[in-house]
């Protein structure tokens, strides 16, 4: 069997099945979006170029924004559950398939962090004044650390022990931080060199201990999640129906659903609120509004923070808003009787009452910078609109 | 939900009631031909076939998973269409493959069945908590699907159907997966509801199992009924008076590949 191929068929299978949806990203804002955040930014970064000099961390900022480029590399395999059965017995002639699929995660994942260098060395060569040619060298280092981390990953799913695992993957990031850190602070060439023992010595040590030739349900699962992740981008451009879902328990927050009253008319929003508490989007949601409240406590004037309070509910509410795109066509529903035609109405009603509970939540910090009631009751009014019309937008059917 | 009728409706109205239905996934291709059948109250019924009969088929017409070409389909005199919530208030479906949510454990997923049925709140929890103990499943309950083994999904599937306790039961193929005392839990569970005067319509190839439990059997082959009636009435239909369900089962898909 010629599992080289077989990979290249999947690969291929896999960005036909992405390729569709790739138009409505892009036309579904993601350019816009791209636009405005380039010409922002690079205004921002013209005057920062400007004002930098030697007080700038620019070894510190550089390493901060490579970093966790770095040592989340996952391993592409495209195997799907079907290979356990089928695929299994053909497993001593996988090396071709995974030496493909390191190849590969290996020059899709090192676009990124070269590009991030790429940006950041204006900033770098005139805050620390360095030689052109440390570019490069760095550059080379960034080659040696992504190509590290690719087969470092994959080992680390080959290791039978959940403790040897743990212990490697650990490893892993503290070589990673120290080959990244030694060229980065001490702004010279001769970095390279340690860096180079370094990355051998770990190299060497992946191959000490007994790993699987190929550890099936992990990379397996690996993959699932993988490709979740791409769908999950992709579905807050578009509907994806193959997008196949991340749980999280989420023990704290159970008790909320003890809240929904037990009776029929609220079987779909308990249905929906474990799955929010569950679900990605609660990650997503509680993610923006960590940062909105950081801007309401850090910016400088009072229209700012009240924008900020106010863009803060809008894009949770279109975020929130994507729940109801969930069970839209499960069986269950159909099965059990569930209150008909309440479908929608119960999601609307459950993601504007946890977004009414965060924008009371966020308004506190907004409060202690308010000077008159008038300017809490614009504040307050405004989110209540917002509130209502994100949801009733991001619930459009 | 009722678990108990009235005697005059035990004996008049059909639970389930199957007219002519032919239906399929094609207009061109009908799996189904001109199916009838009932299902009364204190009844369980046994759908037998072979794999491709139109078992599970039959079943989706009764669930409006499919719609039929001809025919109407009636649960306590309801159908689909002219009252939907009634009409999927009175039945519980027990699916060949269980579909569980990710999002929800065990416990969960019962206490959403609850909801849905509109059963009281201390109602479930008692009714639950017997079916996790009948079902052996206190140590699971708040654990999510996914972690689940084949047959504890089938147990949730089951734990399910009975919670709600309708008056009618749909059971497509319930003991795959299942261990044996699991087994055991599902027949006497149908046979206490069938006491109470439930309807019990189960499709499965456990012949011996099926001839002990159900009251009557209907032979679907290639998407015909082949024979219908109690063990006697399809054994006197097979020619084969006094024969197990097995033999008569064998006879009549013989004498029905042979047409």
């Amino acid at each position: 069997m010629n599992t080289g191929q077989l990979w290249r068929k999947r690969c291929l299978s896999f960005w036909s099945s992405v390729a569709p949806y790739i138009r409505y990203v892009i036309s579904g804002g993601l350019g816009a979006v791209l636009i405005l955040f380039l010409t922002v930014g690079g205004y921002f970064y013209m005057k920062l170029l400007a004002a930098v000099d030697e007080r700038f961390p620019a070894a510190s900022v550089t390493f901060i924004l490579l970093y966790p480029l770095l040592v989340r590399i996952p391993l592409r395999t495209f195997l799907e559950e079907a290979d356990i059965l089928f695929l299994m017995p053909a497993e001593t002639q996988f090396s071709p398939y995974m030496k493909r699929a390191i190849l590969y995660s290996f020059t899709v994942r090192i676009v990124l962090p070269l590009l991030v260098w790429t940006v950041c060395w204006p900033v770098y060569k005139l805050a620390k004044d360095a030689p052109s040619s440390l570019f490069f060298v760095i550059a080379i280092v960034l080659l040696l650390i992504v190509y590290a981390n690719v087969n470092g990953n994959r080992a680390e799913n080959h290791f039978v022990s959940e403790a040897t695992r743990r212990l490697y993957a650990l490893l892993r990031w503290l070589v990673t931080l120290a080959a990244l850190a030694l060229p980065l602070f001490t702004v010279s060439w001769k970095a390279l060199v340690p860096v180079l023992f370094l990355v051998a010595a770990y190299m060497v040590a992946l191959r000490l201990p007994r790993g699987l030739s190929v550890h099936w349900e992990r990379l397996i699962a690996e993959e699932k999640r993988h490709r979740a992740h791409v769908y999950t981008f992709l579905s807050g451009f578009v509907d994806v129906p193959e997008l196949p879902r991340k749980v999280r328990r989420r023990r704290l927050l159970e008790p909320l659903a003890r809240l929904i009253p037990h009776r029929r008319q609220s079987a779909w929003t308990y249905l929906y609120l474990l799955t929010w508490i569950r679900s990605e989007t609660l990650a997503i949601v509680l993610r923006l509004m960590v940062v909105a409240a950081i801007v309401i406590v850090f910016a400088q004037e009072l229209w700012l923070k009240v924008t900020a309070y106010w863009i803060g509910l809008l894009l949770g509410g279109l975020q929130l808003a994507a729940l109801s795109r969930y069970h839209q066509h499960d069986l269950w529903t159909h099965l059990y009787p569930f209150p008909a035609g309440k479908r929608l109405s119960s999601v609307r009603m459950l993601c504007r009452n946890i977004l009414m509970g965060i924008a009371v939540l966020l308004f506190v910090p907004l409060a202690i910078w308010l000077d008159s009631w008038v300017e809490g009751a614009v504040s307050a009014a405004g989110a209540v609109i917002v509130i209502w019309l994100s949801i009733r937008i991001g619930t459009a059917t | 939900m009722n678990d108990t009728l009235s005697s005059s409706e035990m004996s008049q109205v059909p639970l389930l009631a199957v007219d002519g239905i032919s239906g399929g996934y094609r207009m061109d291709r009908p799996v189904l031909h001109n199916i009838t059948f009932r299902v009364m109250p204190g009844e369980m019924v046994a759908l037998i076939g072979l794999n491709g009969a139109g078992k599970s088929t039959t079943m989706k017409h009764i669930l409006g998973l499919l719609a039929p070409q001809r025919g109407t389909i009636r649960i306590r005199g309801t159908s689909l269409a002219e009252n939907p919530e009634a009409y999927r208030s009175s039945y519980a479906f027990v699916p060949e493959t269980p579909l569980l949510y990710e999002e929800l454990t065990v416990y969960e997923h019962l206490e959403l069945v609850a909801r849905a049925y509109g059963l009281e709140r201390e109602a479930f929890e008692q009714r639950a908590k017997r079916l996790l103990n009948v079902f052996r499943m206190e140590s699971q309950k708040e654990r999510f699907s996914a972690h689940l083994s084949k047959g504890m999904k089938q147990k949730v599937m089951i734990m399910s159907a009975f919670l709600a306790e309708p008056s009618l039961y749909i059971i497509d193929e319930p003991f795959l997966g299942l261990d044996p005392l699991a087994i055991r839990s599902v027949l006497e569970l149908m046979a206490e509801k069938r006491e109470k005067g439930a309807g019990i319509l189960l499709s499965s190839h456990m012949l011996s199992m099926v001839d002990r439990y159900c009251d009557r059997f209907i032979i679907l082959h290639e998407g015909r009924i082949l024979a219908a009636g109690d063990l006697q009435e399809i054994a006197r239909q097979a020619k084969a008076p006094g024969a197990t369900l097995e033999e008569v089962f064998f006879r009549l898909i013989e004498s029905g590949e042979a047409k």
